[in-house]
Parts: structure tokens; sequence; C-alpha cells
């Protein structure tokens, strides 16, 4: 689409507006993070602090163990990938390869639980749990929702794109369809795994329904979790340390998104193709 | 792009095909079909004095005459289109605006991405303060700028505008993302080429853009409707469902009568009901969906 | 065939695999609040005589404020060094997310050992028949060291499942600078406390000649809400404690005098509308409000942000006529019946609240104290405090009872719901009031 130099300018002048009203709560988020408790309640609101109290950041991260809670959360989103990711991409492979009596049928159960509000399964997931004992465990707070018809979804679009014909040679010469999909597949879909990636990650890392609920003790808590004691409604919310430990647990995941972002976009492209 | 399944050769062996999606499909039967059934057997018993006691079909005849209830769906539909439709829009704008090459226009793309990151729960408390009508900052500028204070969430018209504008700037980023990658599928030459024909920009818009879109804006869709039940935690720290009913939704009224109420029986027939509605617009969408399927060829 | 069976193997091993994780996964595992394990063997005279069996006590709990938090920490610590056999594992849930987690677990068979809760959610517990019965343990006596309007909120069909362990109270905080330069008077006693009129006009003077945007500020809240409403002899529930009398006349004035003072300008209708329950609070920290009315737990925070100006607390008005009134309730510390200890839980919460711990307690943590002999030795603001327990101490009786029935988790939500409606002007008081003496009636027969 060829534009103008002026439509150029007037385009970016927009975006840029858009980018300050993203920017000001969070710039307000870290500004908050550095301020005394008595700034922040004070009228006039000031946007940049007056003495902006750096150890805020180390302060807030000590009020609470969050290390160990950051190494939850890390075991939650690495168990998440690995169960969750290695099965949707299995399962979206057989949806977009196989064919086979009762698949569209399945397909549409898959996809019709991406619509499931959680609300209306924390209460029986929450007996599941218990009975299959699984109350306050690693296994617990991931499996809910570990499979889920998002991923499936996704990476039954891609693997639609991948050529028949690799597949087929492959069986000709006596490979074995699990084999096939070790060796074949999934050096291919590097993309498309990257992607699923990230977005099992932008939900676990963030999620504070599930470990909220299924955990009964504060070791197994996560960020999330943590985050949440500060809002103890009884006393007020201590603002600073919140901010500060929100502004922390953030960084990991824009780190993350930098990193990936040629993935990401390279990712989702390919299970347009089809 | 095909929505249903794809054309397979014929001979491809079907037991290995089973086999392999069972553990997936295990998991996911077992993990969110289960607490499905469970909650629709729920619904036909309620919860008192610490058992769950048969009930049949009142719940539900509670529900009918409920005006909560209906006021409730009401306000779900509200809410939805009034996000999916801006969503769809604005992110789709943003995304053929950044769709440069350059590290300004990389450097805004990063910053519409950041509020994706943050979560839902950190995100609802940064706004809550932000528009607190009182003593929040964005109140304050529009004071500086001698405009009238706004309501925000805690007035009974601006509520659910509200809610819409802090979903949208929580997701568009997200949004944004799948955009750009479908507008990087469509080659250059079918601009250029239409350009040489005289078309204009709208005329390329509608012609080339929208229709070779339209696998990512499928995607959009769905994802933004998936997104507009996360409302829960937004409405649960800025309104709780208030000013007066203006911001109850179907979602939250489940936890309210769930977990503030302890009635369960109804909360359950309430998922029940939202469950089937859901169900039927999801069948719905497919036709529209499948009926577009042969218009996708364009040139 | 080979692949097949390849398949199949490596499925059954995964699911294997997870099923032993699953079965041996870990839970809970952390024994004490701190990090360092305690091992000092202090000679210090031990509440327990068995022999080494190891007890292990969950404690479920909310800190009030962070001293508070401190001092469960220090004073578990110190319970476990003196009796070495019980090992108490305490877990710290926010209190906005507490019901959250205690309710599916009590209703799913696996409750804690001993909750410090909201009093006003121990009754339906109770009626679930989920808390025990601790009658067994209490000597004569023991009840008597608790003032009764605390006492009560511990018991269900008389049998009690719980103890006392702090008092909150409502009282109006207020904003020295604003009410000085505004020369208004204030009460100098619980009996000298303002009638309604008067406090309007002292709230709308603090606005105009203090210069405060808003005179007065209300906690949105049923907790205060039904303050005002018993300050002018109104009450959500008649004596038989199950047919409303919130739409009695009454109630119904005192909610339109409430709504007057909002709907006029001199308390703000935004905080009334709000979802944020803490919004009156932050106006009132920016310096903006004359008078506050909350509870006494906002002292340690109100210590920490207010510096832009003095903020002190003074006694609730009432209408002309009648008695001064509040809302008080507190903490309790429950047992659950699905406890194997509950002698030793009883004997923690026992020491726990004796009068040496809790003066040490409440005294570092400014909170106020359900004993008959409450002496803490306050370590912040004293004067504060001592308006608050006097405020408390115009309790009724039947107004904790009636915060206490098993159904009043149920009527909150309708009681907020049409007092928002009321208190914005968008429906009369006699209708809210109607609305919810409806839902009161429902939720009875239920």
């Amino acid at each position: 689409m060829r534009t103008r130099k002026i439509n150029l300018i007037i385009i970016y002048a927009l975006l840029t507006i858009g980018a300050v009203i993203i920017l000001i709560p969070l710039i307000w988020m870290v500004s908050t993070a550095l301020k005394t408790e008595a700034e922040i309640g004070a009228w006039p609101p000031t946007l940049i602090p007056r003495n902006p109290i750096w150890t805020n950041f180390a302060a807030g991260w000590k009020t609470q163990p969050f290390t160990r809670m950051l190494i939850n959360t890390f075991i939650y989103c690495i168990g998440a990938v690995i169960i969750g990711g290695f099965f949707m991409a299995l399962t979206g492979y057989v949806f977009a390869k196989f064919k086979f009596r009762g698949s569209n049928f399945m397909f549409i159960v898959a996809v019709a639980t991406m619509m499931i509000p959680t609300q209306v399964i924390i209460i029986p997931m929450f007996l599941m749990m218990k009975n299959l004992n699984l109350l306050n465990t690693f296994f617990g707070i991931i499996l809910p929702e570990v499979v889920n018809g998002f991923g499936i979804f996704l990476m039954r679009q891609f693997f639609l794109t991948v050529p028949d014909d690799i597949i087929e040679a492959a069986r000709l010469d006596g490979c074995s369809e699990i084999r096939i999909f070790f060796k074949i597949i999934l050096p291919v879909s590097r993309p498309a795994i990257t992607t699923l990636i990230i977005f099992i990650v932008l939900y676990r890392w963030n999620d504070l329904i599930w470990p909220l609920i299924n955990t009964t003790s504060n070791n197994m808590y996560t960020l999330p979790v943590g985050i949440a004691s500060f809002q103890g409604v009884q006393y007020g919310i201590v603002w600073n340390n919140l901010m500060a430990v929100s502004t922390l647990v953030v960084i990991p995941l824009i780190i993350l998104y930098l990193i990936f972002q040629k993935y990401l976009i390279r990712g989702i492209v390919l299970t347009q193709l089809k | 792009m095909n929505f249903v399944i794809a054309k397979k050769p014929a001979n491809w062996k079907t037991k290995n095909a089973y086999i392999m999606i069972s553990p997936g499909m295990l998991l996911l039967f077992v993990f969110l079909v289960v607490p499905c059934i469970y909650a629709l057997y729920i619904s036909f018993t309620e919860f008192k004095s610490g058992a769950f006691v048969f009930v049949g079909l009142n719940n539900f005849k509670i529900l009918l005459k409920n005006k909560i209830f209906w006021v409730s769906l009401l306000n779900t539909f509200y809410y939805t289109i009034g996000v999916i439709i801006p969503s769809i829009v604005i992110s789709l704008f943003i995304a053929m605006g950044l769709n440069r090459k350059g590290g300004y226009a990389a450097t805004l793309r990063t910053i519409y991405f950041l509020p994706v990151a943050i979560s839902e729960a950190i995100a609802a408390v940064i706004w809550q303060s932000v528009l607190n009508p009182d003593v929040g900052i964005a109140n304050y500028i529009l004071q500086l700028l001698h405009f009238p204070k706004i309501g925000w969430y805690a007035d009974f018209n601006w509520a659910m505008p509200t809610l819409i504008m802090v979903s949208l700037w929580k997701n568009v980023g997200y949004y944004m993302i799948i955009f750009l990658a479908g507008l990087q599928t469509i080659p250059q030459e079918y601009y250029e080429a239409a350009s040489i024909d005289g078309a204009n920009w709208w005329q390329s818009f509608r012609n080339i853009t929208i229709p070779l879109l339209r696998p990512s804006l499928f995607f959009v869709y769905i994802t933004s409707i998936i997104f507009s039940f996360r409302i829960f935690t937004w409405i649960y720290v800025m309104t709780q469902g208030g000013p007066g009913y203006s911001t109850m939704v179907t979602v939250y009224y489940i936890y309210r009568e769930g977990f503030q109420r302890s009635h369960f029986g109804l909360a359950s027939a309430i998922s029940t009901i939202l469950l089937l509605i859901l169900l039927v617009l999801i069948i719905f969408q497919m036709r529209q969906f499948r009926l577009f399927k042969t218009e996708e060829e364009f040139r | 065939m080979r692949g097949i069976i390849k398949i199949a193997v490596l499925v059954v091993i995964i699911s294997m695999v997870m099923f032993i994780v699953v079965a041996c996964a870990p839970k809970a595992p952390e024994a004490t609040t701190t990090e360092e394990a305690t091992t000092t063997e202090e000679a210090a005279v031990t509440t327990e005589e068995k022999p080494a069996e190891v007890v292990t006590l969950r404690l479920m709990m909310f800190p009030d404020n962070p001293p508070d938090e401190e001092m469960y920490k220090k004073m578990i610590d110190e319970y476990m060094a003196a009796n070495p056999n019980i090992k108490i594992q305490m877990e710290n849930v926010p209190w906005n997310t507490f019901q959250e987690k205690l309710k599916p677990q009590v209703i799913a068979g696996n409750p804690p050992d001993i909750a410090r809760i909201s009093s006003q959610w121990g009754t339906e517990y109770a009626e679930m028949g989920e808390l025990a019965d601790l009658s067994e343990f209490i000597d004569t006596g023991f009840v008597d060291q608790f003032q009764e309007g605390r006492w009560v909120t511990c018991l269900y069909q008389d049998k009690p499942f719980g103890v006392p362990e702090t008092s909150i109270a409502i009282a109006m905080w207020y904003n020295k600078n604003l009410v000085d330069k505004a020369g208004v008077t204030l009460p100098k006693s619980v009996d000298d406390a303002w009638t309604w009129e008067e406090f309007y006009e002292a709230a709308k003077t603090v606005q105009s000649k203090g210069g405060a945007e808003y005179g007065f500020a209300i906690y949105k809240s049923f907790f205060p809400y039904l303050a005002w409403i018993y300050s002018g002899d109104g009450a959500l529930l008649k004596d038989d404690l199950k047919t409303p009398a919130i739409n009695d006349p009454n109630s119904v004035d005192a909610i339109k005098f409430l709504t007057d003072m909002h709907v006029s300008g001199v308390a703000p209708v935004s905080v009334a509308a709000s979802g944020d329950a803490d919004a009156a609070q932050k106006i009132f920290q920016a310096g903006k409000v004359g008078f506050y009315m909350s509870g006494v737990w906002l002292l340690a925070t109100f210590n920490d942000a207010i510096k832009d100006f003095e903020f002190a607390a003074t006694y609730l008005p009432h209408k002309e006529g009648e008695d001064p009134a509040t809302n008080a309730s507190g903490e309790n510390l429950i047992v659950f019946e699905k406890s194997k200890y509950k002698k030793e839980a009883f004997e923690f919460i026992k020491w726990f609240t004796n009068k040496e711990n809790s003066d040490k307690h409440l005294g570092a943590a400014s909170l106020l104290s359900p004993r008959v002999d409450t002496n803490p030795a306050y370590e912040v603001r004293p004067d504060v405090l001592k308006v608050f327990a006097e405020q408390a101490a115009v309790l009724k009786i039947h107004w904790a009872l009636e915060t206490h029935v098993p159904a009043f988790p149920k009527l909150i939500a309708p009681l907020m719901d049409n007092m928002t409606l009321a208190l914005t002007g968008k429906l009369n008081a006699q209708s809210a009031a109607d609305n919810i003496a409806d839902e009161v009636n429902t939720v009875m027969s239920e």
C-alpha cells in the first residue's frame, strides 16, 4: 500500500498518541513503585516521584517469599509447556493429518471448550482435585486446562500447512507414526511450537485463579497469588510494594517477548497459510 | 482457510490416530469437559446446610423470574458486542500502521504489547486508581485541561464503556500481533497491481486486505470472544457488578451467587444456561464461516 | 504393528509416571512460618503432658496489618518452642480471597484445623456442621473473660465453636487540619456525641469553611452502613432474627438521611457507586474529606501514609433521642469439626487469647481487644484507640446477633446493591429497603 508522506505523518501521530495513552498506567505503575506510601495518597498526584526510592523493588520483594513463588511459577510454566505443549501439538497434528470417525465431532468439542468461562468449572474442578488427591501439588495446578482448545486449534491450523508428501514418503520408508512425529513434524514446526509456548507462558505466568484455589500452604503459592496478598482489604493496599513486585514480575515476560517476537510472527503466519 | 476438516488421502491408518490423540483428548476431557458435566449435574441440586440436595428444576424456575439474571445476559451481550468490534477494528488499523520497518515502528509495537504482559489483576488495580473519580490521575489531567470530571467505573452510564475501554487497552497488542502476521502473508505485488489498475486505498483494503486476512480475522474474533470472559477480573476489582447492576454480567453473577452467597446449585444452573447459549452461538458461527470459505480466492 | 505398540507403551509410561508423581506429590511440607528451623530447647513450661506424638495443626489466617502478621509468626514460634510436639503450619491468606479459599476446602472436606476469620463468616460453617463443639474443653469461668457482645458471635445454638480474638469497631476519623480550620467543636465523649442534624451541620461547615471537598465520607461496606442504621434505632432484622426490620420506619429514616447527605454533595456519590471499597479511604488520605466513618483497622495504614495533615478519631453521631451506636465485631479463632486435634487446637487458642498474650499482640498491632480485662499497651496513637474502644462499648447484643446469623453472608449482596441504589439517589429509600426485606424473606425461607 503506497502511502504519501503526509498520510504517514498522520498515521504515526495517531499511533504515538495511542502509545502515550497505553503508557500512562504503566508509568503510573512504576512511579508508584518508587514512592513512599505518603506520596502515593497525597494530592495532587505526581506522575514522577519526588524522591524515587529505588530500594523499594528489593524491599517489596523481601516482604514475602517471592523467590520461592518465582520458582513455583517457573515450575508451573515449564510443566504446562512440556505436558500441554506436547499433547496439544500431537493432538493438533492428528486432527490435521488424519481422517477418522468422530474427528469432526472431537475437534468441535475441543474448540467449544475454549469458550468455557473459568467460573463455571471452579467448584467442580476443586472437588475433582480433592478427590484425586491433587490439592496443593504441582500437578494439581498444572492440569486444569493444560490441554485446551486454543492450543489444539492453533497447532492444527499450522499442521494443515505441512505438505503431505514428506509424511507419505516417511511412511513408505517404514517409519512408525510416532517417529514421524518426532523426527519430521516437530523439527519443521519450530515457529508454531514457539508460538504455542509463548501463549502458554503468557497465560500461566499471570494466572491467579487455579493457583489460588488449589493451594493450601504458602510455600506452593505462585507470584500472582503472592501479589494478591498485598491487597488484603482489611488494612488497605500497600501500594508501593504491590507495584514494585508487579513491575518486577512483568520483566521476564517482556524479555521473552523481545527475544521471541520474530518467531512469534513467523509462527502465526504459518498457521494462516492454509 | 478451511475451518473444518481438510481433505486427506483415504489410506492413512486410523488406529494410530486414535492412539495418538487419546492422551491429549483425555486430558481435555477430564479437566475441561467433566467439570462441565459435573456443573450440569449440580444445577439440579442446591447447597443447603452443608450438603447438596436434589431440587429438580427449581433453580431454573428461580432464574426465569430473576430480574438480575436477565439483566446480566443483556449486559454480557452489550459488553461482548461492544468490545469485539473495536477490538478487531482498532488493532487491525494499528497493525496496518505499524507494519513497517524501522526502529520507531518496532518501539511502538513493543509499547502496544506491554499491557498484554501484565496480569489482569494488576492491570485492574492500576486502572482502578488511575480512574478514581476523585483522586485518580485521569480526572486530574482532565481537570487540568478544563474538561469536566468523568465518573468512570463509578458512574451508571460510564461503567460499561469504561470496562470496554480498559479491555481494549489490555488486549489490543495481542490482536495487533496476530494481524501483523496476517498482513505479512499478503504479497506486496497485489497492492501494486491494484494501484496500477487505479484502485484507491479503500478499494485495495476491501478487495485485497480483508479477504486475505480472513484467517487472522477469524482467529482474532475467536480470541476476543474468549478474552471477553476475562472481564471477570476487571469487574471483581472495579465495579463488583455495579453501580446498580449496570456492569453485572453473567460470568460475575455466577461468581456472586456461587461463592459469595453459597448458592452453588443456582450458580451452576446459570453456568449451564450460559454454556448452552455459547454452544448455540458457536454452531451458528461455524455455519457462517463455512459459507465464506468459497469466496476465499481472489484474483 | 511395532509403531502402534511403541505409542501405546509411551502413553502407558507417561500415565504411570504422572500417576506415581501424583501419588507421592508433596503437600504442605513447610512446618514453620520462619525460614530458620527453631531448635531452641527452652525449659519453658509445656501445656502438653502427653509424650512425643507430633501434632500438626494447620492454621489459616489473614493479617489485619503488618504488625499483626509479625506478632502471629512470633507467637506461633514461641508456642512451638514451648510445646515441641506441636507443629503449627500457618498459612497467610489475604482477607479479600480468604473465603474463596476456605469455602471450597470446607466443602471438599479438607478444612484447616484452626482459622482466623472475620466473625461474620463463622455461623455459616457452623450451620453446615463443620465446626467443632468446644464445650468439652472449656472450663467454667473461661467465658466470663470475654465481652458478651463478642462471645455470642462464637456460638451456634449455644455451643461454642471458637474464641474471640480481636475486636473491631467503627467510629469517625477526621482530618484535624480541616476541622480546626472550620472551627467545628468535637464531642468529648460517647454520650456527648452529635445528633444527625448537628453532624450534618458540622460536615457542611468543614466543607464551606474548612475547604474540604467533601464534609463526610462513609466506608462502602455493610459494616458502617448498618452502624448508621443502628444509630437511628433501626436494624436489619427484628428480635426474632428472621423477620426483616430494614424496611421499618426507623431504618428507612436512617437510609434517607444518609442519602440526603450524599445527594446534596456533602458526601461523595462516587464512593457509594464505586466498586472500589477503598475509594473513600483514598480521598480521605488525599486530604479532601473532613469526616470519614470507618474502622479501627486503618490506624496502621494512616500512620504510614498520612503525612500532609493530622488525623484523629471522634465519636459517631446518632439520631436525636436515640442511643449512640456502632457496629462492632472482630476476628475469631475457630476450630473445625474435621480436625484431628481439637483439644490441642483449643489449647493453642486459649494460650493465644489469654490476657498476657492478647495484650502483647493487640498492643503491637493496634487492634482492640474482646476481653473484659483488656489493657493492651498501645504503642501507636493510644488516643485514637481509646475513642474506638469507647465507641465499641456501646454495642447492643442484638446488633452482634443479627450480623452473625448463619444466613448473613447471603444477605450482604442485596443489602449492598440496594444501599448503592438508594445512596446514589436512583431508588427511594423505602423501595430499596423493601427490596432488601424481600431478599431477607427469600433467604430465610431457604
